[in-house]
């Protein structure tokens, strides 16, 4: 069957924070914009959050996908209309503004400072509904805020991309994803969106990115797009976004410099019940070493005790009955290795290295020893241990582990990945101060890919910043 | 690539049964219902199969080559006593080999993940 072609001013790929924030202020602007996303167009409450049917619905791979090294690190895609926003806890921070001057000098990116991001961080505060509880913090929350105060540092609720109301005298949230705010924007200003819709290669004419081939997922079957284009906007994410250019045989520093926040996870128990889901992920965070070190609290659902436990826990069936009296604690710190994305012949996924440095290893290990302090001095009863769940019970303990983590002990993962083709005008960046990518005339980055480094914070208000800058940018440059 | 992987579905499925029944001995602490463990392991089959390539083929690998590694202690893992699959899960688990450990760190997670979430469900 002949492929069905389609015609657009603008091409954006990939519908999550950056895809959704590009194609909303195009078609603002009165451009038309056609806005493809690989996964499904699922409400918010299609799964309930965090679910092992959620990873189903709206996770690559069923959220089982892991970078390849000595220490393997299990990482997490959105794959929905709205990428990782729908699946992600909405926790927003502006970056320090000394790690933004940092990336102006060190990469050469043009006007670029807290001053020149302010208004646009401003935009996204108010897009986003950026707010904290109004009744205050949950449990788990507060038992972190004791124990900070117990140990002299400072911690605080991180803001979230959610809205609030009354009902029956409770306050009840939503989450502010893009599904909720930027894409019904996009497609009240006349854009098209079409899901279920992944982009295998760009066809290129000398610098000049023309047709993307793409294939749709139809109630009928799989459709044969050939989608032509004037402008290219790609923001398919850390991961996929670097795949589909190298594909397309854009590689001019693609792919070379993936980073990440490594994380690792574990339980405690306390007497009392600290567990209350309704708060969704507890948003008090330790800010005493932030930005090398964030320690914090996650979603810790019955399954999700069982996942991070560990297996040699004794009396595992015993105390998960008694859930709410657990929770599971992480420790993310900022990698220092790069990794690589490289497609596979024949296979649609790329195979992505991530080497964990020993002094990533040791800053988890002290970052859990440091976290363990706080917890059993706000009441734990007891730890198990992020290398193999072995129940510790004080705080001498904890002294081994200060010591650093072993390579192959602890499960590692990340929900933060970025950097993979970083913006600048230094020779090492594939694209400018702009996003626009060096080798091509017509193709913009906009999405974490794009982020020079590590914010050292979570990076979704960072990357929504300069995604919203780099459009005006683009804006800009073709009214004139 | 679809025979490959619909043939190596073929072969893991037997051992993917054995490891889920042990984590689940583990979980409910005594023999789980094989119902449960039916359900859990058809959860995890699913989504394996949903995994990168890549990694999807490489668990199917490792999972058949668990059942058959039973046969050096005499039949294999999806033959074998719960207390014998266990312990051939210990073996594998502090294997000299990483992709050996990773791989049963991975039905240890998953597995308890996949049951518990299945028993919210319901």
């Amino acid at each position: 069957m002949r492929p069905q072609t389609l015609n657009t001013t603008v091409l954006v790929i990939g519908s999550g924070p950056g895809g959704a924030c590009s194609a909303a202020l195009l078609a603002e602007a009165g451009w038309d914009v056609l806005l493809l996303e690989e996964g499904e167009d699922l409400p918010l409450n299609s799964a309930p959050s965090y679910s092992f049917e959620e990873m189903r619905q709206k996770y690559r791979g069923g959220g089982l996908t892991t970078t390849l090294g000595k220490t393997n690190i299990t990482y997490v895609e959105g794959r929905c209309v709205g990428g990782g926003s729908e699946v992600n806890s909405g926790l927003y921070h502006r970056p320090p503004a000394d790690r933004m001057d940092a990336w102006a000098q060190d990469f050469r990116i043009e006007d670029f400072s807290m001053a020149h991001l302010e208004p646009f961080f401003d935009q996204v505060e108010a897009d986003q509904h950026i707010s904290t509880w109004p009744q205050g913090v949950g449990p788990a929350s507060r038992m972190l805020r004791k124990g900070a105060k117990n140990m002299g540092w400072s911690s605080q609720e991180i803001p979230r991309f959610f809205k609030y109301e009354k009902h029956q005298g409770a306050y009840v949230g939503k989450k502010q994803s893009m599904r909720e705010t930027l894409i019904p924007r996009f497609q009240a200003a006349g854009g098209r969106l079409l899901s279920r819709t992944r982009v295998h290669s760009l066809r290129m004419e000398g610098r000049r990115a023309i047709e993307a081939k793409a294939q749709q997922q139809s109630e009928s079957g799989p459709k044969k797009l050939r989608i032509r284009f004037k402008h290219l906007i790609v923001a398919c994410g850390a991961i996929q976004t670097p795949l589909l250019l190298q594909k397309s045989g854009i590689t001019q520093g693609i792919g070379n410099s993936l980073q990440l926040h490594p994380m690792v996870r574990f339980a405690a128990r306390f007497d009392t019940d600290i567990n209350d889901l309704s708060y969704g992920v507890p948003a008090e965070q330790i800010d005493e070493f932030k930005p090398a070190m964030t320690l914090g609290c996650s979603y810790s659902s019955k399954p999700h005790l069982a996942l991070w436990m560990g297996p040699s826990v004794p009396n595992r069936k015993e105390k998960l009955a008694d859930w709410k009296k657990m929770a599971v604690f992480y420790v993310a710190v900022i990698g220092a290795g790069k990794g690589s994305i490289r497609p596979i012949p024949f296979v649609d996924e790329p195979l992505v290295r991530f080497p964990v440095l020993a002094g990533d290893l040791a800053r988890l290990g002290r970052g859990v020893q440091r976290l363990g302090h706080l917890l059993f001095s706000a009441g734990a009863q007891e730890l198990y241990s992020p290398n193999d769940g072995a129940p510790l019970h004080s705080t001498a303990a904890l002294e081994a582990l200060g010591a650093g983590l072993p390579a192959t002990g602890p499960a590692v993962s990340t929900i933060h990945l970025f950097s993979s083709c970083p913006m600048g005008e230094a020779e090492t960046c594939p694209a400018d101060s702009w996003g626009k990518l060096k080798q091509c005339s017509n193709v913009w980055v906009n999405d974490a890919s794009l982020l020079p480094s590590s914010p050292g914070v979570n990076p979704q208000g960072t990357l929504l910043a300069i995604a919203h800058r780099n459009l005006q940018h683009f804006l800009q440059e073709e009214q004139s | 690539m679809s025979l490959i992987r619909k043939s190596l579905t073929r072969s893991a499925r037997p051992g993917l049964q054995a490891l889920v029944g042990c984590v689940l001995t583990r979980e409910c602490e005594s023999a789980p219902a094989p119902q449960h463990v039916q359900e859990t392991a058809q959860a995890l089959e699913i989504r394996i199969a949903g995994m990168p390539t890549h990694l999807s083929l490489g668990m199917l690998g490792l999972t058949a080559l668990f059942d058959a590694s039973g046969l050096f202690k005499g039949c294999r893992a999806s033959k074998m006593d719960p207390d014998a699959c266990k312990a051939l899960m210990n073996t594998w688990r502090n294997a000299p080999l990483g992709p050996a450990r990773d791989f049963i760190v991975f039905y240890d997670k998953m597995a308890a993940f996949a049951f518990h979430s299945l028993q919210e469900q319901e």
